[in-house]
């Protein structure tokens, strides 16, 4: 919900990028990365996240689902009445909100993530079939593309829900398919202007099979923006995700997620701050990693933009 | 040219078949409006049999859409089963508020987007650009709906500065555009950076230094210039991001807009008004669209039209 | 680059902490209560208490009173094209019906002055002589006619439904009418009062069209609608010629605001007077308001969890009273609802006509459900689904709090939120709700009838599967006469019948809250969301 606004569309407005042989192998990469202040930080805050993810089992105090009512809404322990066993206090339902952001970084990562390769897989080959064959697959694969753009993300998400259910993995269709249209357009421009390279149309004449043609030539030069639109979509998805628990179309708010506790904790902000606010953070410094990295791997792949 | 322009608006009637169809069956596979209008009734058998057949709900689907789609070639999409009231005419009542927030949010969005694009080409690698960056990759890093409820409790509650909520004037513009405009700012912000940095670096520049000419003068209002084509591209492609960012707004600064229009509808599952807000809007969208691409080839020549897109 | 590398750290960590120094800093500055408009934020997140109150500013205009409304814009003000709270909310002030329902939610003489019953099937109504609508058109028993004959002819009125027992309506003179029924309707009376049944003026309905009216309403109420914008507010003017007499305040302005954060910020800006439906988890910040008084009333809303009882192990009383026994009621109305709430031992409210006193709910004793449990033969750690609607914030909550009560007896709860039209209209309808659902239903006339018809009786729209020949029973006898106290007694044999059923899990009759300011006298906060305004008025 939180507005297709996104760093998604933001390549459309780009020319499509000339594939360019330049430096790669992973030292570069790091080089480079260690060398650039908002890539690291982004790659830094990614990074935290992960840690979060993978081992919050070990890292969390506590239960992220058990705790009982009449420890409910404590405050974080530096404040009058806080309980030290809750550094960043308790939820309405007594929880642990520590624990609870940092099992929450799984869901989140999870959402974000899978929901990008859904939309990978289904735009990439919409992408590559439209921009190689043109004519009227491309004209129809691409207006079944703008109708997509265009249709109300609430109603889908609401279409999707009422007829599969809510859940995690729901919300994963939800965004995935919500988002594939960018993918496939940005790659067929990019497969448009390969189409009239030299090496490409030398494959061609000398009577290469299609696939060979378009997973060969084709589809490498569109690897990076792809990678680029996908790093920074996965910021998006996440917010998207956030907002749907603010409609209530979200995931069981008993399984530890920073959108539902964003949404569910806007009603505290003034009474019980920590509720709503730590979540937040949480989420905006993960989004912003995220942000910050595909920055700065755009500026990477794609140095002429630059 | 004219090809052209015939060739895309068949497109656009195209997409708006497909959109008029998707949106009619998915409103109507996710629910019917007859036991929500009869919940503070007596929803019972009789009652939701008899109001589903005034409705016309019980026509096949195929008639329905029928309906439908000849009202929606003459802008008449029925009226609502809330109200009674045409669709049209509520979609106008509310376009201005709508409109206004849209106008809003760009005006910020630009506003912000300059200042910080150039200051960060020019001091580019500093800590300013740095932190031009970031800001404009902070305004993309929060859920809108939580940033504007902190607006609110910041300035409006602590520091008593804007009005909370409502449509009262300019003032109760204020923070909901700017939470728009924020957005926005961010990802306009790199654009003009970029397209600063391009006239940074061109030839040009070194021989309008070379002969002595005010060379500040010189490199902003080349930057203005070559970063304007890239930046209404953007706004209209963002133009539906726009939208969907208006309809949650809408919702946190009780903005009197079709945005809670289409949420209440959707709530209702008020079909005619469902039907004619989606319609309606995805037409706005492909016009927006339309003419950013038309305005994009008629300011500058060089854009191949037909080729692409 | 080393440098620049550090500084840039720097920046970006100051700015994430001067975002949480933001918030901190804000939520400690708002308990200190420094009074009028001088309220600075600026405190250590460090120094203060979780009783966080914001302080209101005083009055802006005391012209127009502001009221901020969360039921949102009824969207026509047609009495007989609408079905939202929303509407009654606010057009009670501007239409009366024949009967008056008010706040203490007693029946009284609205329009008609008395009613006698002639026979079961026919009633006759005096009319109130010099009433005019609020153009100056004299009310009279055409206009009765009028009303309810747009009314029965309108196959789309979500209204209709309920009116549905009416006949026709007989002009007798002026101020006589009859109502011949076509069937016997004991709650018709009540129903009288409802939304459908407000009086409309037949000239400027004739004049003007029904769009029109829809959009300018004339009533006879003691407010008329001045400006009405659609999605944001609603202008009132003052009608001098109220048969109850003139309203002492002339302008009041009602505000469209759906977010619950945005109106009790809005009360904390000063900028309103009267906020509607404040979340129990916002109560306290207006109790410690200097300038607002908190006005609790018990709703006749309920909240209950109801079994599906055609799924395994939902089949079965034995279960079903055990996850009653295991959820501590109490716990929940004191905890998340802040206390604002009553207990039910059945699905409807303490001033619902049917409602038995003497029965009480179902203790909360977690030892009993267990043996209950293993009697049914339940493993432990068997896992049941509870769907609800997502949108609900407050049961939400409570769906957590169930879920880890019915953890202590064995009972794994898988909690399932849904879109609000899909629950209710598709997931409930078609038996899809999970083993159990929430339910919650506003019983708006007060008479166990109408709830006990949809919820009991099989094959109803939210009742796909349950039934019992002896609550059907019950439920015939009560519905074929005009006697009250016949009625009372089906309806207490009915109650008992159900809580040994264990059909549902009654849960709590929720308060609804208001914030008012201090300074407003002759305020009644309304039970069922119908404001009365006449009678409001300033203090000094």
């Amino acid at each position: 919900m939180n507005a297709q606004l996104s760093p998604v569309h933001a390549t459309d407005g780009l020319q499509p990028v000339v594939h360019r042989r330049r430096r790669s192998g992973i030292a570069y990469f790091f080089t480079r990365l260690l060398t650039n202040t908002g890539g690291l930080i982004g790659a830094i805050l990614i990074l935290l996240a992960a840690v979060c993810a993978v081992f919050a089992p070990w890292i969390a105090p506590h239960d992220p689902t058990a705790g009982t009512i009449l420890n409910r809404l404590d405050p974080p322990v530096w404040m009058k009445g806080g309980d030290p066993q809750f550094l960043l206090g308790t939820d309405p339902v007594g929880r642990d909100v520590l624990s609870r952001i940092i099992w929450g970084a799984r869901d989140s990562l999870y959402i974000g993530i899978s929901s990008i390769v859904l939309s990978v897989v289904i735009g990439v080959p919409v992408g590559l079939l439209a921009g190689y064959f043109g004519r009227w697959v491309d004209d129809l694969l691409m207006r079944i593309t703008d109708i997509m753009l265009t249709f109300p993300f609430i109603l889908l998400a609401i279409l999707v829900m009422a007829l599969f259910g809510t859940g995690v993995n729901k919300v994963v269709i939800v965004l995935g398919i919500s988002g594939w249209a960018s993918f496939a357009r940005v790659v067929r421009s990019q497969v448009l202007s390969l189409r009239e390279q030299e090496y490409v149309m030398a494959a061609t004449i000398i009577g290469a099979p299609t696939w060979r043609i378009i997973f060969r030539h084709l589809f490498p030069g569109t690897i990076s923006p792809i990678t680029v639109i996908a790093t920074m979509n996965i910021a998006v998805n996440i917010l998207l995700a956030s907002g749907l628990s603010f409609l209530g179309l979200g995931v069981d708010p008993s399984i530890p997620d920073w959108g539902g506790m964003l949404a569910s904790g806007q009603i505290y902000l003034t009474t019980a701050w920590w509720v709503d606010v730590f979540p937040g953070v949480a989420l905006m410094l993960t989004v912003l990693g995220f942000n910050l990295f595909g920055d700065w791997l755009r500026d990477y792949l794609e140095p002429q933009d630059k | 040219m004219a090809r052209y322009i015939i060739k895309r608006l068949l497109h656009t009637v195209i997409v708006l078949i497909g959109i008029s169809l998707i949106v009619f069956i998915t409103i109507r596979l996710t629910g019917n409006p007859v036991a929500a209008m009869l919940q503070n009734g007596t929803p019972s058998k009789q009652a939701i049999a008899q109001l589903t057949a005034a409705l016309g709900l019980n026509k096949p689907l195929i008639v329905q859409y029928w309906i439908f789609l000849r009202g929606a070639v003459t802008l008449n999409f029925g009226t609502s089963y809330a109200t009674g009231q045409p669709v049209m005419q509520m979609i106008m009542q509310r376009m201005g508020a709508t409109a206004e927030l849209a106008v809003g949010g760009i005006i910020v969005g630009l506003v912000l987007a300059f200042p910080v694009g150039i200051a960060s080409a020019i001091w580019r690698g500093t800590v300013v650009d740095l932190f031009g960056r970031t800001f404009a990759l902070l305004g993309i890093s929060f859920p809108n709906y939580w940033l504007g409820t902190m607006f609110i409790l910041i300035f409006s509650v602590w520091l008593h500065l804007l009005p909370v909520a409502g449509d009262n004037g300019f003032v109760s513009l204020v923070l909901p555009s700017v939470t728009l405009g924020l957005i926005l700012a961010g990802i306009l912000a790199r654009l003009v950076r970029s397209s600063m940095l391009d006239v940074l670096s061109a030839q040009y520049l070194t021989t309008a230094r070379a002969k002595g000419l005010h060379w500040w003068r010189v490199t902003i209002s080349h930057a203005l210039r070559n970063a304007l084509l890239p930046t209404i591209t953007m706004i209209g492609l963002q133009f539906g991001g726009l939208l969907g960012g208006i309809v949650i707004l809408e919702q946190v600064f009780a903005w009197p807009g079709i945005g809670q229009l289409v949420i209440k509808a959707i709530d209702q599952r008020d079909y005619p008004v469902v039907q004619g807000v989606v319609l309606f809007l995805a037409f706005l969208l492909i016009l927006v669209n339309l003419v950013t691409d038309l305005s994009y080839a008629f300011v500058d020549p060089r854009v191949r039209i037909g080729g692409e897109k | 680059m080393n440098k620049k590398h550090w500084l840039s750290v720097l920046a970006l960590t100051s700015v994430a902490g001067l975002l949480l120094a933001g918030c901190g800093g804000g939520a400690s500055g708002s308990s200190s209560s420094g009074g009028g408009g001088a309220n600075a934020p600026a405190q250590n997140a460090a120094s203060n208490s979780t009783a966080a109150s914001g302080t209101s500013k005083p009055a802006v205009n005391s012209n127009t009173l502001v009221i901020a409304d969360g039921l949102g814009d009824p969207q026509s003000w047609d009495p007989i094209a609408t079905f939202v709270i929303a509407w009654g909310e606010i057009a009670n002030n501007i239409f009366d019906g024949l009967v008056y329902r008010g706040p203490d939610l007693k029946i009284q003489p609205g329009l008609a002055t008395s009613w006698t019953y002639k026979d079961p099937k026919t009633l006759e109504f005096t009319l109130r002589k010099g009433v005019k609508f609020q153009d100056g058109e004299p009310f009279n028993a055409e206009a009765v006619k009028f009303t309810f004959d747009r009314l029965l002819a309108d196959k789309k009125s979500p209204q209709l439904s309920n009116y549905t027992s009416i006949q026709s309506v007989q002009v007798v003179d002026d101020y006589h009418v009859i109502f011949h029924l076509k069937t016997v309707d004991p709650v018709l009376i009540t129903k009288l009062a409802g939304y459908g049944a407000m009086i409309v003026p037949p000239q400027y309905i004739k004049e003007h069209g029904d769009s029109y009216f829809a959009n300018h309403p004339i009533g006879t109420g003691a407010y008329q609608v001045v400006d009405y914008k659609p999605g944001e507010s609603v202008t009132l003017k003052a009608n001098p010629d109220y048969w109850r007499g003139a309203p002492k305040i002339q302008n009041i302005q009602i505000k469209f605001v759906p977010d619950a954060n945005t109106r009790m910020s809005m009360m904390q800006a000063g900028t309103v007077d009267i906020v509607e439906d404040v979340p129990p988890a916002q109560a306290q910040m207006v109790k410690s308001d200097p300038n607002f008084n908190l006005d609790v009333a018990g709703s006749p809303t309920v909240s209950e969890i109801r079994f599906d009882t055609s799924k395994p192990y939902m089949n079965n009383v034995d279960v079903r009273q055990a996850i009653n026994y295991a959820i501590d009621k109490n716990a929940i109305i004191q905890k998340v609802l802040n206390g604002y709430g009553q207990p039910v031992s059945t699905f409807q409210g303490a001033q619902s006509f049917g409602n038995d006193p003497n029965l009480k709910p179902y203790p909360y004793d977690p030892q009993k459900a267990e043996q209950l449990l293993q009697k049914a033969g339940v493993p432990k750690g068997t896992t049941l689904t509870l769907t609800y609607d997502g949108s609900d914030s407050t049961f939400s909550e409570v769906a957590q709090a169930v879920q880890e009560e019915l953890q202590q007896v064995g009972l794994n709860l898988k909690l399932q939120p849904e879109d609000t039209n899909t629950f209710y209209n598709q997931l409930i309808p078609q038996g899809k709700a999970g083993d159990m659902h929430e339910f919650g239903w506003g019983g708006w006339t007060l008479d166990f009838d109408n709830t006990a018809e949809l919820l009991y009786s099989k094959g109803q729209f939210w009742n796909p599967d349950f039934s019992n020949p002896q609550i059907t029973a019950l439920l015939n006898q009560e519905r074929s006469t005009n006697d009250q106290s016949v009625r009372q007694q089906a309806f207490y044999k009915m109650d008992q019948l159900l809580q040994q059923l264990a059909v549902e899990v009654p849960l709590y009759q929720q308060d609804t809250i208001w914030a008012v300011r201090n300074s407003i006298q002759g305020w009644v906060t309304p039970p069922d969301e119908r404001m009365d305004l006449w009678d409001l008025s300033y203090s000094n």
